[in-house]
């Protein structure tokens, strides 16, 4: 859960940043920039964590929940660029300009038009990035060496079990990590200005 | 005269090797409403966002109520903007988007955006959101909410282009009366001649990055300074680079006339009809210039016609950029 919470907080930031620069600004390089974003989704997974642990081993992060939080950014940075890049794009630049002409600062036109206008690419980014980094055994082991134990790591000794009541309680488990996420994030959403009548909204 | 509000001098906008402006000087007056007109993609939308501080200039000053605020970022410029779309905030229902900047500036009164409201004519949509109002309506409320701020200048950016045209008309109007009696000082952009007429008090035609001509509508109209005011505005036939003559005292006939007077051979390529008037859409192959006229009943399309110009009223271009 601690691992999971970490890797949603870092991708809504990176994501969310990533995200911003690519859809609002023009710069050289872009779409070469674009490409080697989504890279890591392109390349073998185990790949990757054989030459990261090399260099968690030299960082002493092997075997650290933290070493296992970055390397689950690997698997789901790609998607929460692309989803918060999608959203940025969807939002435009003109709604923010307008805020800043009506004196929002950076920080203001951030908690009142970019994240309310955001919420949809925010609960996708939450959702899918909890599942993904909930799925990740193969990393997690070979980061994590069997140290730090995650939901993935305690269900795959009973993969082959035909135990219903096993497997009843591990996909309780693996449902209910991503609703309590859900509910944070929900909860963190409703605490932002202008949220309105959810019924009469069409955005 | 009224203190300046808003003074521009020596301002240059460059994106990369393109110049959108260069040495651009004017100044607006305090309560004035000043109207830039020129054609789509000639940089006024540029120019605005300059001095609204969403773009840096490449060179000059902009001073506001005699402050230097060129490297002031936009929501430290006690400037609003009015965009071409409303860009309502689709969360936020009427009164929240008209209080949004009151708040942020900590002006916010409940009575300031009743106020706002009623001034706009929209009292009683409080609660109402952006997609359940007209396009007219939500013009309205950008409207409002870019004078929730108080701003000391108000920019507005062709507000009414993508509105059609008889709301058009009517916003026109509604909005000149409103600058007015909230003596507001203004900036309104526009490629529309007629609605940069009606909307100035004074009218700055900008083409190829610099001002072709400032002054009152009147003066603009009666004494255009080149052949592209003259022009744009469509009311002389231009004879040459240096001379002109007011379209309101040429007419059309189909036999030779005397010599007191200029005549140009032409055709009437269409017939429409305007303001309760037959106007001929005549085409000048000497001079190459299309004009509109009133025309008698008898010519018809196609029909060889002559334009005659009477001599005294050929006059010069007064070259004046620049007038109060």
């Amino acid at each position: 859960m601690l691992i999971g919470s970490l890797v949603v907080l870092v991708n809504l930031i990176v994501g969310g940043m990533t995200g911003k620069a690519l859809a609002l600004y023009d710069f050289k390089g872009k779409s070469v920039l674009e490409t080697l974003f989504l890279a890591p989704i392109l390349i073998p997974i185990i790949l990757l964590a054989m030459g990261a642990h090399l260099a968690m081993i030299r960082l002493d992060l092997a075997g650290t929940w933290v070493g296992i939080a970055i390397i689950h950014l690997i698997p789901t940075l790609p998607y929460s660029i692309r989803i918060m890049t999608n959203g940025y794009h969807q939002i435009g630049r003109l709604w923010l300009e307008q805020s800043e002409i009506l004196g929002a600062s950076p920080v203001k036109k951030l908690l009142t038009i970019e994240l309310p206008l955001l919420k949809p690419a925010i609960r996708s980014l939450v959702f899918l990035v909890i599942v993904i980094s909930l799925s990740q055994y193969a990393i997690t082991a070979i980061i994590g060496g069997g140290e730090v134990l995650t939901l993935a790591l305690v269900f795959f000794p009973f993969l082959d079990t035909a135990d219903t009541s096993v497997l009843a309680a591990f996909s309780l488990w693996f449902a209910l990590v991503p609703l309590i996420m859900y509910i944070l994030a929900e909860t963190f959403l409703s605490y932002l200005p202008y949220h309105g009548k959810r019924w009469r909204k069409h955005i | 005269m009224n203190p300046h509000t808003l003074e521009l001098t020596q301002a240059e906008k460059q994106f990369a090797s393109n110049t959108i402006f260069h040495d651009l000087s004017f100044h607006v007056h305090q309560d004035e409403v000043l109207s830039i007109v020129g054609p789509s993609g000639s940089g006024k939308t540029t120019l605005l966002r300059t001095i609204a501080g969403l773009e840096g200039l490449s060179q000059g000053r902009i001073i506001l109520n005699g402050k230097d605020v060129t490297r002031h970022k936009a929501h430290h410029r006690a400037i609003s903007f009015v965009f071409q779309q409303p860009l309502l905030f689709p969360h936020m229902n009427v009164w929240e988007n008209i209080s949004y900047g009151a708040k942020l500036n900590k002006t916010h009164s409940h009575a300031k955006t009743e106020d706002l409201l009623r001034s706009v004519d929209l009292a009683g949509y409080e609660t109402a959101y952006p997609f359940e109002l007209s396009g007219g309506q939500k013009q309205r409320v950008a409207l409002a909410r870019s004078l929730a701020i108080e701003p000391s200048l108000l920019l507005l950016d062709e507000p009414f282009s993508s509105l059609d045209p008889t709301l058009r008309h009517g916003l026109r109007y509604w909005v000149r009366n409103l600058l007015k009696t909230k003596g507001i000082t203004a900036v309104f952009v526009t490629h529309d001649h007629e609605e940069a007429l009606l909307m100035g008090d004074r009218v700055a035609v900008f083409h190829e990055g610099t001002f072709q001509q400032i002054g009152k509508p009147d003066q603009i109209h009666e004494y255009p300074a080149n052949p592209y005011v003259a022009r744009f505005l469509g009311s002389h036939i231009i004879l040459d680079d240096d001379r002109y003559a007011p379209l309101k005292a040429c007419y059309v006939t189909t036999e030779t006339p005397a010599d007191s007077v200029l005549s140009l051979s032409g055709t009437a390529d269409h017939i429409t009809y305007h303001h309760g008037q037959r106007l001929g859409h005549l085409y000048l192959p000497h001079i190459h210039e299309r004009i509109v006229l009133p025309i008698p009943l008898h010519v018809s399309p196609g029909e060889e016609i002559r334009i005659n110009v009477p001599r005294e009223h050929i006059q010069t271009f007064s070259k004046a950029r620049y007038s109060e």
